[in-house]
């Protein structure tokens, strides 16, 4: 947490609604897109957020960690969670059986990333997210804490409930896997893929 | 260094937190690995792309505002709960309690009795009663021999025209006697 953060979270123990609103949206983008993401917009991304920073203001005074966005992501990771277990009668099941790791997250309902959001922004970067989609879910989720919320490894595993080094082979596969689907994509961008 | 140690130090160096002392053979393993070099660069390109990805629609419904009032409600909600559960006078407090202690005291019993050299306390109680029941039962049995002897002697008196234990007569000039008495 930079200093500009920690001004803004004392200001609201302070009693500041301004503040507060200058954190949510200071981490709107990395928790929002996290999230999103995570559940392949099979659930209401919007109620997730919402219930994060929700649950993060009723603990906010006495939250005394050094990561405030790390916090955020591990409160998004345990609702998402969840919310996966309690959708679990909603299980396809021509969906079960096509991941080879556990698929916790699979098991939300819904049609997957809208045809809106497919057509729009760059071309790599939806190919990632389609790509990420394919991912199983730990490696998505150690991919998507480092990249959007940049939370380092010692904070993904506490996340995730691992070694540092099951996340940094979890990451590491997830880079193979994307790197070897896209490298048509890499190639027309310049970059390297060997 | 071998390329599988290699990328860990290359995601550790992306998150900033590669020790320094490591940076150096990192470095040097990169200055003479193009497939190290290649996965550096493709892992700072994803994640740039990653990021730079605009497409996701922002969250909308709700506000600050919103936010904070609900969960100021909640947490109201949480109070009233509790104040519900402690407002009786802590007696489900107590009575909770209470039933833990007992529970406790007869668990730590049954263990500690268990746990005797003798073996268990019901075992150990068994063991003596039964001998009292037995020596009971012989004093009953011999009491009722008692009798038996006694109701023979006063059936003998009744019967004989002589005492036979003031007699002073053996017992076969005695048994000679009643032979002579049923004849």
């Amino acid at each position: 947490m930079d200093a500009q953060e920690r001004a803004w979270l004392d200001e609201y123990r302070k009693g500041s609604r301004e503040a507060l609103g200058k954190l949510v949206e200071h981490y709107r983008r990395p928790l929002y897109s996290f999230i999103l993401k995570m559940t392949e917009g099979r659930t209401d991304a919007d109620e997730v957020f919402q219930e994060v920073w929700i649950r993060a203001i009723r603990k906010l005074d006495a939250f005394r960690e050094e990561n405030l966005l790390g916090w955020l992501f591990r409160i998004a990771h345990n609702l998402i969670i969840d919310l996966a277990r309690r959708c679990k009668p909603f299980v396809q099941p021509s969906s079960a059986g096509t991941q080879t790791q556990s698929s916790w997250i699979n098991r939300v309902p819904a049609a997957g990333i809208g045809p809106a959001s497919e057509t729009a922004g760059r071309d790599l970067g939806r190919r990632i997210r389609e790509e990420l989609v394919k991912l199983p879910p730990e490696q998505r989720e150690v991919f998507l804490l480092r990249t959007e919320g940049e939370v380092p490894f010692k904070e993904i595993a506490v996340i995730q409930g691992v070694s540092i080094n099951t996340a940094l082979a979890r990451m590491h596969y997830a880079v193979l896997k994307l790197r070897e689907a896209l490298k048509d994509e890499y190639r027309a961008c310049g970059g390297q893929s060997s | 260094m071998k390329c599988e140690h290699s990328t860990q130090y290359i995601l550790l160096e992306s998150s900033g937190e590669l020790k320094p002392a490591d940076r150096a053979r990192l470095d040097a393993h990169l200055a003479g690995c193009p497939s190290c070099r290649s996965y550096r660069a493709a892992l700072l390109h994803l994640g740039d792309e990653a990021r730079a990805d605009a497409a996701l629609p922002p969250p909308t419904r709700f506000t600050v505002t919103s936010l904070v009032v609900e969960a100021r409600r909640r947490e109201e909600e949480e109070t009233i709960r509790r104040h519900a559960w402690f407002g009786l006078g802590h007696r489900p407090v107590l009575a909770l309690a209470a039933a833990a202690v007992a529970a406790f005291a007869i668990g730590f019993g049954i263990v500690v009795a268990a746990s005797r050299p003798g073996g268990p306390a019901v075992a150990r109680t068994a063991v003596p009663a039964h001998a009292w029941a037995m020596d009971e039962w012989v004093d009953v049995r011999m009491d009722l021999l008692s009798d038996d002897l006694a109701t023979v002697a006063e059936d003998m008196k009744r019967a004989l025209p002589f005492d036979p234990q003031e007699s002073g007569e053996s017992l076969d000039e005695i048994a000679t006697r009643m032979l002579q008495v049923e004849a």
